[in-house]
């Protein structure tokens, strides 16, 4: 039995968030390239640990995939990543979780597009390049920064990271003379946020599939395998699906495993089969043309500091209402 | 009249669901904008009416769910004609089957009215007074009756493409993102997912759809580049018009929508006026739209197309699940004091179990990060995939606001928020906020309503 999982580098929330840096101001401030320095130079390690990690949701369906090959031993499991090289980083952690073989199907930042702010690649995708803060009067961004980098011919605007169906589609030929039983993929990916990659993938390789699966069993390797997925409201759908077959691995299926000692020594001794795949990109369907911090509310009223002022004021504003009694 | 945007909405035996009735007022903002028609069509939302089309119309009220008579005869009350719409590129034999035995006519069905059938003429109406006025088409099918991808592709990827939209509009729920990103694939669509608002490019007219990323904490927008589009569409898309952050309304229209979203019925039919409505609308005024114009001027249409029958699925579905756990009863809190990841802890739930403490009929629920890790049961998490509340106060304590969480809880009357990090999403929907550090300031008002119940001794 193979399984194949599908798994993004992403960038950490917090390292996009303003004023998590260190003194001197924001990480993006001190430590990220700005458009101006032409070519992407790809941070330090240091730097790279802080903002990229592997999603968790894909940590949640490598786990998964882990639990299906105690259950059957003889099944391999692969770890599959799309992006420029530093997203090696993830596939040796899914090797050091237990993955048997990884798959970097790299993609290089000029293909992948230089200039990308953060965008929506999805399971696998990575971004080409980190964010910076830009200011929300920054005028015309995406003209602004098209002097960064050289753009693909016939593209009027920096083509960002990968979208989500270029994604699926780089997975997708790469897979055509491949089989396996099962495909896992996380639910979406923490920054992207899109949930789309699974899909797109399973439709291009006529697969059946299941999202936001919060409960999967296997009762032979041959399938069919048994799964709820969760729907809005906390409802729960059972399905029983053939396989080949897709999933998407929802939060709270499992607690994904730390790698022991005795795995992080053995991936050492792994080899990441690295694939150029920047020709395997489809042209794009949809494209990212401008991505920004969304502008702070206009209506919510904060309550100034210090601490006992706020607390002070808050209560005023409940009693104000009713909600405390005066 | 042809449709540029078409709507596939959700329905359940009550009706449109509120996702879909948003989805359909965002697809009128867009077709006002292209200045074509709508669609609206419903899928699987008559199981009694599976055989409509394929088997007789002896059919037998049931339940909460329509037959085929009260579709029939309801639609002839609402709507100005019925079509029975084959489904295209069918084989003949499979048509004349189908065809042959299609059997419903107006006359037959208002004939054959009934109590029963008057009760579930209310049903159908349910449905199709909230598409708007928009040409309706309702499918039926035996492979509709419970959801599955698969089956909805197969039944609404030859029907699109039929239909020749440039704009598909799907609620951003757990089916219409389930099942979208396939239906593109088979339409060969650009797919746009989780939008929360559009503009045109003042260059070339291009349309732009916005959505979040990064917690909510970034947006960014993206550009089709063939049609059609699919677009999984968030119920704050309703309310934004056309302009997105680069104005200053932006924030105006999600508040105005949380306002609104009691009264969604008054926004479907909004017509082109309702494009800027809340632009103009003063801050936490109810929007209520000017009732539809567009139905009167326009006759709405009804049609009903047979969803094809599924030989061999390979994904089967097995039904809904009895809740393990009951879920737990958010309805008679006033407050709702919600703990989001930045609590860090398990232990810290004991302020907010102290916070809440101040409230006489307070709730605590949590966001789903923080069932994730054990710290709460899952059925305390409010959003997207837990409940959706609407309570008169809602306070969220550390948490980010990703369009998860905020899909449960951007309804509520009021809500502050509490978390350290000032871009939070969570304050875009906040109408109080407070930059803090949680453990601080909990304590802090546990000390000052303490300190006030010692000056009141």
């Amino acid at each position: 039995m193979n399984i194949l999982v599908c798994i993004k580098q992403i960038l950490a929330p917090e390292a996009v968030s303003e004023g998590s840096g260190g003194p001197g101001g924001s990480v993006w401030g001190n430590d990220a390239p700005t458009a101006k320095e032409g070519p992407r130079n790809f941070p330090a390690p240091s730097f790279a640990d802080y903002c990229y990690r592997m999603n968790p949701y894909d940590e949640h369906a490598l786990e998964e995939a882990l639990r299906i090959r105690e259950q059957f031993p003889e099944a391999k499991i692969d770890a599959l990543a799309v992006g420029p090289d530093r997203c090696r980083r993830v596939l040796r952690r899914a090797l050091e979780m237990g993955a048997d073989r990884a798959v970097l199907l790299q993609v290089t930042p000029a293909a992948a597009g230089g200039s990308g702010p953060p965008s929506s690649g999805e399971a696998g995708a990575t971004h080409s390049q980190e964010p910076r803060p830009m200011s929300s009067g920054e005028p015309g961004s995406p003209h602004a920064r098209s002097d960064s980098k050289p753009t693909r011919p016939g593209s009027s605007f920096p083509p960002s990271a990968l979208t989500p169906y270029e994604t699926a589609a780089i997975i997708a030929a790469y897979l055509r003379d491949k089989t396996h039983d099962l495909i896992l993929a996380g639910v979406m990916a923490e920054d992207g946020m899109a949930g789309q990659t699974g899909q797109l993938l399973a439709e291009l390789l006529g697969l059946p599939c299941a999202t936001a699966v919060i409960s999967e069993q296997l009762h032979s390797p041959h399938g069919p395998v048994y799964v709820e997925r969760e729907e809005d409201g906390g409802e729960r759908s059972a399905y029983e699906i053939d396989l080949p077959a897709l999933l998407t691995i929802q939060s709270g299926i499992n607690r994904p495993r730390y790698p022991a000692l005795s795995h992080v020594l053995r991936a050492r001794a792994q080899e990441i089969v690295v694939v150029a795949a920047s020709g395997l990109r489809p042209t794009p369907r949809e494209r990212v043309v401008d991505s920004r911090r969304r502008e702070s509310s206009s209506e919510c009223e904060f309550l100034p500091g210090p601490l006992p002022e706020q607390a002070r004021q808050f209560l005023g504003f409940c009693r104000q209402r009713g909600f405390l009694n005066a | 009249m042809s449709a540029d945007v078409v709507v596939i909405a959700e329905a359940s035996p009550a009706g449109l669901t509120p996702a879909s009735v948003k989805t359909i007022s965002f697809a009128r903002r867009l077709a006002d904008a292209t200045g074509e028609g709508l669609r609206v069509l419903i899928p699987g939302c008559f199981p009694e009416t599976a055989p409509i089309a394929a088997k007789d119309s002896t059919l037998t009220a049931s339940g909460g769910n329509m037959t085929a008579k009260a579709v029939a005869s309801v639609s002839v009350g609402v709507a100005n004609n019925i079509d029975v719409f084959p489904p295209p590129g069918r084989e003949k034999s499979n048509m004349s089957e189908k065809e042959g035995k299609a059997s419903i006519s107006p006359p037959a069905g208002r004939g054959n009215s009934t109590s029963d059938v008057d009760n579930e003429n209310e049903n159908v109406a349910r449905f199709l007074e909230r598409t708007g006025g928009a040409e309706t088409i309702l499918i039926s099918g035996e492979s509709l009756a419970a959801y599955s991808a698969e089956a909805w592709m197969e039944t609404l990827a030859p029907l699109c493409r039929d239909l020749d939209p440039r704009f598909l509009c799907l609620p951003h729920t757990s089916r219409g993102w389930d099942y979208g990103p396939g239906l593109a694939i088979r339409l060969e669509a650009a797919l746009i997912g989780a939008v929360d608002g559009f503009r045109r490019e003042e260059a070339d007219g291009a349309f732009l759809f916005r959505r979040s990323i990064l917690k909510g904490q970034w947006q960014q927008e993206v550009r089709p580049e063939r049609w059609p589009v699919v677009l999984t569409v968030l119920p704050e898309a309703a309310a934004a018009a056309g302009a997105v952050s680069h104005s200053d309304a932006a924030p105006d229209d999600t508040k105005a929508q949380a306002n609104a979203a009691g009264d969604t019925r008054g926004e479907t039919g909004s017509g082109p006026q309702g494009t800027n409505l809340s632009l103009s609308s003063p801050r936490h005024a109810p929007v209520r739209t000017p009732p539809a114009t567009f139905s009167s001027s326009s006759p709405s249409r009804t049609a009903f197309y047979a969803a094809p029958a599924a030989p061999d699925p390979r994904c089967r579905p097995l039904g809904k699940l009895p809740a393990g756990e009951a879920a737990y009863d958010f309805s008679t809190a006033e407050v709702i004091v919600a703990a989001g990841q930045g609590i860090g802890a398990a232990e810290n739930l004991a302020l907010i179990e102290r916070l809440a403490g101040l409230f006489p009929k307070a709730a605590v629920g949590c966001s789903r990060a923080v069932c994730d890790r054990g710290w709460m049961e899952y059925r305390r998490q409010i959003g997207m995939t837990g409940r959706t509340v609407a309570p008169p106060l809602y306070i969220a304590c550390g948490i980010s606001g990703a369009m998860p969480h905020l899909a449960g809880m951007r309804d509520s009357r009021c809500i502050v928020a509490v978390n350290r990090d000032k871009n939070a999403a969570i304050f875009q929907v906040a109408h109080l906020g407070i930059v803090a550090d949680l453990l601080a300031f909990i304590p802090a008002v546990l000390e000052q309503t303490e300190e006030e119940a010692r000056r009141a001794d």
